[in-house]
């Protein structure tokens, strides 16, 4: 049996059984929801519904309801769009590359992980699909044939490589996260009566593929889940990496620049992450997981958060230096501009929420705090809604033609969308709390005999 | 307790020695018949003055020079100058004139120009430019061969360094069992630290012209020899930042805190095997957090003083991140290289098939990483494709000398790695991993060397005998020092909390395949 050092810390707290484990994951799905469930869900939903019609104006009256000016063409919508792929990037983090590090941690959170990547990718998804204009024409993304006419997709440009990247980081974190679904499902479906709900019944049972536990499964499962994880890890890189080619490629000042892939990847990391806080430390009250989700597992994410935190920091001065240091005098002044123009105060809350803030990690109280933890992870998703708004709007709106120089303000529409989104994304997410086992109990349980805090006091005396 | 062989030993010194000798004899013939850029225009006034004054004939040097400057102009001037000369400087001279300049000057300086070479040349002015040139690269060409090796050497020992303070960060456990051999890796850092503080001050005292910026007059702009003016503006607008005290200042802090924090987790290492208890663990991780903030900050910083200022007006902000790519690629590979190495004399006996996994997982990802962040840089420059970033790229990609070199040491530092370690078992197969390793190795030194003679040596930089030699050299001192280090301490740790897990290692599942 694997061996664990004594010093660890627990990852399962309490004298947990494998059936307490099954009875607490089962216990969302299967009970009724809580009062606190339906007023998050009335409010998201509402919100969802406002960003139904914001949307169903804009393809309407035209993209002219936006904020968009001719010199600010791109705005909150791109900015939106980068944010939610950064949010979704985690959950690849989570579930691919944490697997390949064998870190047990992992097991509580990567279910929701995965799940806040599926939704965040889809609110993403949304912005370049309404930008059309005419969303119902939008398969001429695709290089589709001849036949359908003669439009010819270029192969040239990063927005195409975009389309490649997001559909297949898409399809393989649903894949990867369905998988490990199945025998979780079973799990579900194995504690249904037929009698009682046959409808639920049938449909766990359609839904968890024929699952039976036997070692072959097993094995296969687990063969499956490393050639996924495998697959998943270039994409953690690649998503963002051609997301940030959409700029880089460009010849535009605080746009062109070599850092940008590995900087964007690490900024997606970093986002990713306080989304994952923000949701994980609300479901553990709610859905009372607090044995599984310990401040262990936070302290771990907010270890990352420094980490990511810092080296994006790093990136930031590096552009500044690099800025100065090119003596390209466009490229001074997009950062001089930047820092203290008329968006100076944008330029500061993306430096104060992504790089000081996160510093606090480094006090041991704070790390380890719910509460702080909580407030911090919010500042993060902020600070990061506006390291694009800065990097898309203040690059773009001093152009190299001071007569067209002009501001950015977003329209009524343009808020309504945004907020819309995460309206959206917490609908999407409330009803999966509700539906699906959002602990991988099944993984979980493997742990639970080396990390579980009753067990490794009974291992530790036995060694003394 | 490990004990390095006679032969392992004997072969070290041989390869030290031979590394010496050459860097020895090839700094020696640099400095042989060598001109500075005054002594080369002195030399030239002086050939054209008494042989070929016939080319002043016709020239109207009062109405080109007028009386009342001439104080003005010759104040000026770094050295003596002789008003005819700088006047027919610029003028297109006859061939065969010019090839009897060429070969008197060619019998009493030593140089030698290729026909091509020759043939670009119309004027005295380019003469001078050819000769600069020349002169520049024969005094920097055993220099170039020693800062890329001792750059590509430092990379392994300094990320040595990085690999301990990573495991204690991330609470790893499965390299403990083999943590003696980044703790020897690291004793090698003085050795290349030094090193490259002496290539450093070498640059300041101008011994060599690697970093162009450093040279005399490129700031000044009322420095001339002649009519040529080595002013440089964009220098000049880096010069807060290249600026040799603070440019020496920099280097000597890196140097200086890199050893600070080598030691420091080393000794932590080696009381905790003596004493026990955790204390020392958790010591180690706090000082292993402060390397990596003080490291994250001072390796990219540390990249565009040493390798970045050579390619003076080029720029690029992933570079420091590429180059702490190559060094954790290079450092990987090494760290598996001697674990196969003990693991086939028989030593490290808790090392098994999981461990080996472990590292060949971290030689293949940190290949993959490398050449993402190389790609970045290629792909994004020559998209944008704007003249003073793609610059660097033509140096090397127009250049015969290199073109073959660059997609070669790219290509075998990448696909090599990628066909042959994708699968599981293949990296648990001995044979193949020290096959890789050495291709891996040999693929990032190639990668070194364009990293730095494009931008010192032009397009006359090539790899030959003293190359090949001063990295010998190296490899015989990181035997020597590395080996000889590991021999004085107990290969295995002792008192570590997550030794016993790190011995239990069973994570690797095809046990018995090899």
């Amino acid at each position: 049996m694997q061996k664990e050092a004594e010093i660890r810390d627990p990852l399962i707290i309490g004298n947990k059984t494998y059936h307490d484990i099954t009875v607490d994951v089962a216990r969302p799905v299967e009970g009724k929801a809580n009062k606190q469930w339906w007023i998050l869900f009335a409010l998201s939903f509402s919100m969802f519904l406002w960003l139904v019609l914001a949307i169903a104006y804009t393809i309407g009256v035209g993209i002219g309801s936006w904020g968009l000016n001719k010199t600010v063409g791109w705005a909150w919508d791109i900015t939106n769009f980068v944010w939610w792929i950064g949010i979704g990037h985690a959950g690849t983090l989570i579930s691919a590359v944490l697997l390949l590090f064998r870190q047990k941690w992992r097991m509580s959170i990567n279910r929701s992980a995965e799940a806040m990547t599926i939704f965040g990718v889809a609110q993403a998804a949304l912005f370049p699909l309404i930008h059309m204009g005419r969303p119902w024409l939008m398969y001429y993304v695709f290089p589709i044939p001849n036949q359908f006419g003669s439009l010819w997709v270029n192969f040239n440009s990063p927005l195409l490589w975009d389309v490649f990247a997001i559909s297949t980081y898409f399809s393989v974190s649903v894949v990867f996260w369905y998988i490990g679904l199945i025998p979780d499902f079973a799990m579900i479906r194995d504690r249904m009566s037929s009698k009682i709900a046959p409808m639920k019944k049938k449909l766990y049972t359609l839904m968890s593929f024929g699952w039976s536990g036997r070692a072959k499964h097993w094995q296969r499962f687990e063969e499956v889940s490393l050639v996924l994880a495998g697959l998943a890890t270039p994409l953690v890189f690649s998503v963002h990496s051609i997301v940030s080619m959409d700029f880089a490629t460009s010849v535009i000042p605080g746009w062109h620049t070599t850092i940008f892939p590995p900087y964007f990847v690490l900024g997606a990391l970093f986002s990713g992450f306080a989304m994952v806080e923000t949701l994980l430390i609300i479901m553990r009250k709610v859905l009372h997981l607090e044995a599984y989700i310990t401040i262990k597992h936070i302290e771990y994410m907010n270890v990352i958060i420094l980490l990511t935190g810092s080296l994006v920091g790093c990136a930031y001065i590096t552009e500044l230096f690099m800025a100065w240091y090119s003596g390209v005098e466009f490229e001074q002044y997009a950062f001089l501009n930047r820092a203290t123009g008329p968006y100076w105060w944008a330029y500061a809350s993306m430096m104060s929420c992504n790089v000081l803030i996160p510093q606090l990690y480094w006090i041991n109280s704070i790390r380890t705090s719910f509460i702080a933890t909580f407030i911090l992870s919010i500042f993060v998703n902020i600070g990061m809604w506006f390291e694009r708004f800065v990097i898309i709007v203040t690059s773009l709106h001093r152009d190299y033609l001071p007569s067209s120089w002009t501001m950015f303000s977003p329209s009524f529409i343009d808020i309504a969308i945004f907020l819309g989104t995460i309206g959206f994304f917490f609908t999407l997410f409330l009803l999966y709390s509700r539906t699906f086992p959002v602990i991988a109990q099944a993984e979980l349980k493997t742990i639970l005999k080396t990390s579980g805090s009753e067990y490794k006091k009974k291992l530790n005396k036995n060694n003394e | 307790m490990f004990k390095i062989t006679n032969r392992l030993k004997n072969i070290a010194k041989i390869l030290m020695i031979i590394g010496f000798v050459s860097i020895c004899f090839s700094i020696f013939n640099s400095t042989q018949n060598q001109y500075t850029d005054l002594e080369i225009h002195e030399n030239l006034i002086e050939i054209v003055n008494k042989d070929f004054s016939s080319i002043y004939n016709n020239l109207n040097v009062d109405s080109i020079y007028p009386a009342k400057d001439t104080a003005d102009i010759f104040s000026k001037q770094a050295g003596r100058t002789d008003l005819r000369y700088m006047a027919a400087s610029k003028l297109k001279l006859d061939t065969s004139i010019l090839n009897a300049i060429i070969d008197t000057a060619e019998s009493s300086m030593h140089f030698h120009l290729k026909n091509k070479e020759i043939k670009s040349i119309s004027s005295l002015y380019e003469l001078e430019k050819k000769l600069r040139k020349f002169y520049h690269t024969k005094l920097s060409k055993p220099w170039t061969s020693l800062l890329f090796n001792n750059y590509f050497f430092l990379g392994i020992s300094i990320f040595a360094v990085f690999f301990i303070a990573l495991q204690y960060v991330s609470e790893a456990a499965w390299s403990i069992v083999i943590k003696r051999i980044p703790e020897a890796v690291l004793s090698f850092l003085p050795y290349t630290g030094i090193m490259m503080l002496v290539i450093a001050v070498a640059g300041a005292l101008h011994w060599h012209h690697i970093y162009h910026w450093m040279a005399e007059g490129v700031i000044d702009q009322t420095y001339s020899i002649g009519v040529y003016k080595p002013y440089d503006k964009i220098i000049d607008g880096k010069s807060a930042f290249l600026d040799v005290t603070f440019f020496l200042i920099r280097s000597l802090i890196y140097v200086v805190g890199w050893i600070y924090f080598a030691r420091k987790l080393k000794s932590l290492s080696l009381t905790e095997d003596l004493n026990g208890g955790i204390n020392y663990y958790n010591k180690s991780i706090k000082t292993s957090a402060w390397f990596i903030v003080f490291f994250a900050v001072t390796s990219s910083v540390a990249s565009w003083d040493w390798i970045m200022s050579i390619d003076s007006h080029w720029f690029s902000t992933i570079f420091g991140w590429f180059i702490f790519a190559e060094w954790a690629a290079i450092g990987f590979t090494t760290i598996l290289l001697i674990t196969l190495y003990l693991k086939s004399q028989g030593y490290l006996k808790y090392v098994n098939n999981s461990h080996i996994h472990d590292l060949g997982k971290w030689v293949f990802a940190f290949s993959l990483v490398w050449t993402y962040t190389w790609f970045c840089q290629y792909m994004l420059i020559w998209y944008s494709n704007i003249p003073e970033e793609v610059a660097y790229y033509t140096a090397r990609l127009e250049v015969d000398n290199y073109r073959f070199l660059f997609w070669f040491s790219m290509l075998i530092s990448f696909i090599l790695p990628l066909i042959l370690l994708m699968s599981a078992p293949s990296k648990t197969n001995h044979k193949r991993l020290i096959f890789v390793s050495i291709v891996i190795l040999i693929g990032h030194w190639l990668n070194s060397y364009l990293l730095v003679a494009p931008g010192s040596l032009n397009t006359h930089g090539n790899i030959g005998w003293t190359e090949i030699a001063t990295g010998l050299g190296f490899v015989g001192a990181f035997i020597y020092i590395v080996f000889q280090s590991l021999s004085k301490v107990p290969l295995e740790t002792k008192n570590h909390p997550y030794l016993d897990e790190s011995k239990n290692l069973h994570s690797y599942p095809h046990e018995d395949s090899h």
